[in-house]
């Protein structure tokens, strides 16, 4: 008798095991598998107006001659190369500040942070456009009450600017709360010895915080490396990619060639550049932050 | 010691002026949306609002369908909170603790397409919408949000660190899986649960893109949506006070929820962080 038992016992757990499954599968399947084949699919054909016929890889050549993909490619790199350093360093900067402080004020100093990014974007924006406009704006009130000439902050000279301060007032606030985790979990007794070694606190810095902080600032570099390559909501309400496609990132034309050109298929294969492009750089971060931390 | 507190306090004083430079922005909108059209655009600002005034949710309540916004808002990110904590807590448990054949395999899968870019998804997802006739419905907004696997990452996470005599002595006392699912881990996970339940309530409500690709009719609109329709018809051209009304509306019942359940979102962050 006992070995038929443990037969369908083994048997049904296969069962029961797939059956706990099969809800989520359903909808992982239908709503990020599929489309994921259907967006490499769509990015082999065209649509003339009338049917798809297909091109091969020749969505893919035209992006390489069209100028406008290059542009944005270039208006990507830029929000990255700003807003990953910037967000890292500021985000530790605060996070060691706020951990000397009590339990208390640390979780109102996170919580305070954290709302610009927990806030509808949509508010956001409605409130930087006012703090932002040229005639009525606290910007230009600010500025020319300490001395200085208004300025067009959604203008050609001062866009990145502007939108960079929303973007980093955006960002700041996960990456805060798990840096501040990470240094409360360093063990105290670890500066206690290095201060009986005299230690310095630079010394201290990188002997100790540094390697130990390792593992949650490779997280946020490479989350913030993900997020900065997908701007792309704050330009499409602030801005619209203006002006003069200044701020037109990667995410932004691939929006304006689906649901304003209708070139779905074009879309998708800048789309799919995009992820390889993001995956590749995010790799090459893994790489040479992981190799070190054993040295 | 008197040296480094120079320091030290000129650095407690840049975080307070942080802290101020944060806040500010949303003191000004709250503040804002109570001042009427001229007082809103007046220099010097009026830093206080001195004679209050609640015109500007009056006309926003009076010209557009706000109820109906906050209804979509709210359906949306209800239910397909409900949803995701029911597929993924399943899943989870079935993955970290009953282990099939085959189980790995499938998790390895989930992971590496929470490695695709969620905004790439956007356009093809749209796409097969369109397929499925969802479009411009709420059904269509809210389904795709239970297909992505983080709250499986998470939860998996949090349930395999239950212990298994637990799992075992149910088994023992004649339990079904369905049962020490129910009786034993789901108690246990709640603090998990309830992590995640917050996080897609607040991603649901503030997936603009998402929502605004999908709905293209006044009254279907969510309320983030319907505010931003509300600006580009220029219902606020010049009128700040009412402008900074739209944005209390479309912010407020987020903001609430964070602050009511803080406590969880710090717990969640962290516990993506390390542990991922």
């Amino acid at each position: 008798m006992k070995p038929i038992t443990l037969a369908r016992r083994g048997l049904n757990k296969q069962v029961i095991g797939w059956l706990f499954v099969l809800p989520m599968l359903l909808f992982f399947i239908t709503f990020v598998l599929y489309p994921i084949f259907y967006a490499i699919k769509s990015s082999l054909y065209r649509f003339d107006y009338t049917r798809y016929y297909w091109v091969g890889f020749g969505n893919y050549a035209a992006l390489l001659k069209n100028e406008l993909f290059r542009m944005s490619i270039k208006n990507t790199l830029i929000f990255v190369v700003f807003m990953v350093p910037s967000v890292t360093f500021i985000s530790l900067l605060l996070a060691s500040l706020i951990c000397s402080h009590g339990k208390k004020l640390q979780s109102f100093f996170k919580a305070t942070f954290y709302i610009p990014t927990v806030s509808s974007l949509v508010s956001i924006v409605i409130i930087w456009e006012y703090i932002y406009n040229f005639q009525f704006g606290m910007g230009n009130y600010v500025l020319k009450s300490i001395g200085f000439e208004p300025i067009n902050f959604l203008g050609v000279n001062y866009v990145y600017f502007s939108l960079m301060l929303v973007l980093l007032t955006m960002s700041l606030g996960a990456p805060i709360v798990v840096f501040t985790a990470a240094l409360n979990g360093i063990p105290k007794d670890l500066y206690e010895a290095s201060a009986i070694d005299g230690a310095k606190a630079v010394r201290k810095f990188f002997n100790i915080t540094f390697p130990m902080l390792k593992p949650t600032l490779l997280y946020v570099v490479v989350t913030s490396t993900i997020g900065s390559f997908q701007i792309f909501a704050i330009i499409l309400i602030m801005t619209g990619g203006g002006p003069a496609y200044k701020t037109t990132t990667i995410m932004m034309l691939i929006y304006r060639e689906a649901f304003i050109n209708m070139n779905f298929g074009i879309a998708n294969a800048m789309g799919i550049v995009l992820c390889i492009l993001i995956c590749f750089i995010a790799f090459i971060q893994f790489k040479l932050l992981k190799s070190d931390v054993e040295y | 010691m008197k040296e480094s507190r120079l320091p030290r306090y000129s650095a407690n004083l840049g975080l307070l002026l942080l802290v101020l430079f944060f806040l500010w922005p949303f003191y000004w909108m709250v503040s804002g949306s109570f001042k009427n059209s001229s007082v809103s655009i007046q220099i010097p600002p009026e830093w206080f609002p001195l004679h209050p005034t609640l015109d500007n949710y009056a006309t926003l309540f009076a010209k557009h369908p706000i109820n109906s916004w906050f209804y979509n808002s709210f359906f949306i990110s209800v239910v397909s909170t409900c949803l995701v904590i029911v597929t993924s807590s399943l899943a989870s448990y079935s993955l970290a603790k009953i282990r099939f054949r085959g189980s790995k395999a499938l998790f390895g899968l989930m992971v590496a397409a929470m490695a695709i870019p969620h905004s790439v998804l956007l356009i093809p997802l749209f796409n097969v919408m369109q397929q499925f006739h969802l479009v411009n419905t709420l059904w269509g907004v809210l389904l795709p949000v239970v297909g992505w696997p983080f709250g499986v990452f998470l939860l998996k996470q949090f349930i395999q660190t239950l212990p298994e005599e637990l799992i075992d002595a149910a088994k023992i006392d004649g339990c079904s899986e369905l049962m020490t699912f129910r009786k034993v881990i789901l108690p246990l996970a709640k603090p998990g649960v309830a992590v995640l339940a917050i996080f897609t309530f607040v991603n649901s409500w503030n997936d603009y893109v998402w929502q605004l690709i999908m709905l293209n009719e006044k009254h279907m609109y969510t309320l983030p949506v319907g505010v931003k329709f509300a600006q580009k018809i220029q219902e606020f051209d010049n009128n700040m006070g009412m402008a900074m009304a739209g944005a209390v509306l479309a912010t407020l019942p987020v903001l609430i929820v964070f602050l009511y359940f803080q406590k969880y979102f710090t717990e969640g962050l962290t516990l993506g962080a390390v542990k991922g």
